[in-house]
């Protein structure tokens, strides 16, 4: 059977600019670790390394419980384990790319040549964990949808409480990532326990063994709940489908934005936005927050000013593709039915948009202690013009894409600009 | 026709090559029901869509109330409101919280008792504080007509909107669009449906191939006697089938 193409995204260029982005993260975290004093560098590869796979269990989250497209081809008659087959094909890609991360990290060993035989082994704990989080991640949801298909089992019920949040259906979902994570660390965390006490245990074979190791386990636990859920899945897409169109369906109190979101005087239509976008965004404004905090920790004292100033142009443009997303949430289209004027509606959009990016900008201020307020005016400049130029994109995922760029490009030229007067 | 509250002149609108509207003229008296007819694809929603200022003609205008949609498009759209098909609600939020918000926008008072009214009347007083995503497509589409009744504007434009409602439902609303018509408002709908044409119409259009085929005033309905199967012979013989 021919495989169903129903989207004219530019997918080549998104894994292009997503595998740059990976090389970028994982120059600066190089760079972090050969920076870092030695006696501190297990505990520190360890951070990094969860850091680096904390987003592929939550993407797959995403990518495994609601498929891109899954009506349309439910409706075309594509069955629930080849679009599930799609999905995990797709996340391969993720990982090769998230495997860049440690490439990136063994590439800063040339900068820091001192620092390279711990920037191996903080690169090896950095795959490992990749490699068991996509592994494991994969078990685990799979599990929870065959869980979620063939009703509550007091395995998750023991494991999650019940699951109080959100629709209880869908419960084991919610939690599967969070179990998948912390069991992906465990072995990383052995092994840094290893190499703090003696470092000469962990040689480039036992890590080696050990990423053999970690990568047939994940994916035989992986295979083998592929197999025992596929008759399960198209029950369990269908249940998460049903618990995504009923959001605050059975509840008295819907959500309402913050008061800080909207100082000054009430204005019904900064409201009603405000209103729709934290009902379907809840954590956006704390995503923003912890974006620009880890922003703020990576450029370090004392900034460097080119640092600064692309740290500072990442955080703009990220705000700036915000007030885009505003105005493609369907609120909008809404609003301007309802009779909103436009220019009213566009200001409302921008100031929300700024409302949301607050934590951000003031995040930034913490910079501008460390650093130069020329470098962070002319970062923002430049991000603003970025996010101008997001508005010529051809689609939304580049124009989502673009942010991400943006802050790749800013850690790796932290670890490049700091590179010259570095001492190890 | 004196002081219609729309008057269009020399519509036209081409989608690539396909022409939809060629060179279409109409008036609409106030306090005045019109339905358009005709087949899929005849321009009825395209027409709807450029009357309401949601789509750009390529050649002609359009005035509302004396208010050129072109040259002041705000204070012209101020004086109608459209229903499409799928009507533009924000999922995440209430019918109430709509009607709060349209009241806001268009300088109204709140009118919590005529909204319950509306709701009640179309069935969905007890979906008032739910949100438009956890409404099943029907009741969303009798929310936006709620809210379109509960503007206070001199022209609806109601594009099908007797689609997807049960009966009782059905009935309601032909009772509304009586009740909007006696107070003065002059409606537009596109609709397929002899039966309820026949209940509710001044004047029913036939548009075929871009152009009013056919244009039956309140005494030629009336002419029909009620006869659905008469009228949609009629209608039938206009669309050249």
């Amino acid at each position: 059977m021919l495989p169903l193409r129903l989207t004219r995204a530019a997918a080549p260029v998104t894994h292009a600019l997503l595998a740059l982005a990976a090389l970028g993260v994982g120059l600066a975290l190089g760079r972090v670790l050969a920076l870092e004093a030695p006696r501190l560098r297990p505990d520190v590869a360890l951070r990094l390394a969860a850091l680096a796979a904390l987003p592929l269990p939550l993407g797959l989250l995403r990518l495994l419980t609601t498929p891109p497209h899954a009506a349309a081809r439910r409706f075309l008659g594509e069955p629930a384990p080849e679009l599930l087959a799609r999905s995990l094909r797709t996340a391969l890609l993720w990982l090769l790319e998230g495997l860049l991360i440690p490439l990136g990290m063994l590439a800063a060993c040339r900068l820091w040549p001192d620092a390279s035989e711990d920037l191996l082994r903080g690169a090896a704990l950095t795959a490992l964990a990749l490699l068991l989080a996509a592994g494991l991640g994969t078990a685990a949801l799979l599990l929870a949808l065959r869980t979620v298909a063939r009703g509550p089992s007091g395995l998750w019920s023991s494991l999650t409480g019940g699951g109080a949040f959100g629709p209880a259906a869908a419960a084991p979902l919610l939690y599967a990532p969070a179990f998948a994570l912390v069991a992906a660390l465990v072995p990383p965390a052995l092994l840094s326990a290893v190499w703090g006490a003696k470092a000469a245990l962990l040689t480039p074979q036992v890590l080696l063994l050990s990423l053999l190791g970690a990568a047939v386990l994940a994916f035989v636990l992986a295979l083998k709940e592929i197999e025992q859920a596929r008759p399960h899945l198209q029950e369990a897409l269908l249940a998460v489908e049903e618990a995504h169109a009923m959001p605050f369906a059975q509840s008295d109190q819907l959500p309402e934005p913050p008061r800080w979101l909207m100082p000054g005087q009430p204005n019904a239509l900064l409201h009603l936005l405000a209103r729709s976008w934290m009902r379907d965004r809840p954590g956006s404004w704390l995503t923003t927050a912890l974006l620009t905090l880890l922003a703020v920790v990576l450029v370090r004292r004392p900034a460097e000013p080119l640092a600064l100033a692309l740290v500072a142009a990442s955080i703009a443009a990220y705000s700036f593709v915000r007030v885009l997303a505003l105005e493609r949430d369907p609120v909008h289209a809404a609003a301007f039915w309802l009779g909103a004027p436009p220019p009213d509606l566009q200001r409302a959009v921008l100031r929300l948009g700024l409302g949301l990016s607050l934590p951000a900008l003031s995040l930034l201020a913490l910079g501008l202690l460390t650093g130069s307020l020329l470098a962070v005016l002319l970062g923002c400049l430049a991000g603003l013009a970025i996010g101008l130029g997001c508005l010529r994109l051809p689609t939304p995922r580049l124009r989502s894409a673009l942010p991400l760029l943006c802050l790749c490009a800013a850690g790796a030229a932290i670890a490049l600009a700091s590179s010259a007067g570095a001492t190890p | 026709m004196s002081d219609p509250i729309l008057c269009a002149r020399a519509l036209r609108k081409n989608y690539g090559t396909q022409e939809v509207l060629r060179g279409l003229d109409l008036d609409l008296a106030r306090g005045e029901v019109t339905v358009v007819l005709g087949e899929n694809g005849a321009g009825k929603s395209t027409l709807l869509r450029v009357l309401a200022g949601d789509l750009r003609a390529d050649a002609g205008s359009v005035a509302i109330d004396a208010k050129s949609l072109q040259a002041e498009p705000e204070a012209a759209r101020g004086r109608l409101i459209y229903v499409a098909q799928h009507p533009p609600l924000a999922p995440l939020l209430t019918l109430r919280e709509h009607a709060q918000a349209l009241n806001a926008f268009r300088g109204l008072a709140q009118k919590p008792q005529e909204l319950q009214r509306l709701a009640s009347a179309l069935r969905l007083a007890h979906v008032l504080d739910k949100p438009i995503r956890a409404l099943s497509g029907g009741m969303a589409h009798k929310a936006a007509l709620v809210l379109a009744f509960l503007a206070d504007v001199p022209l609806m434009l109601l594009d099908e909107p007797h689609a997807g409602l049960d009966v009782r439902s059905a009935l309601a609303l032909r009772a509304l669009i009586v009740e909007k018509r006696e107070r003065g408002t002059a409606l537009l709908l596109a609709s397929h449906l002899a039966e309820a044409t026949l209940a509710v119409a001044d004047r029913a259009l036939v548009l075929r191939q871009g152009q009013v085929a056919l244009d039956l005033d309140a005494q030629a309905l009336r002419g029909f006697g009620g006869d659905a199967r008469g009228f949609e012979h009629a209608v039938l013989a206009a669309m050249g089938a």
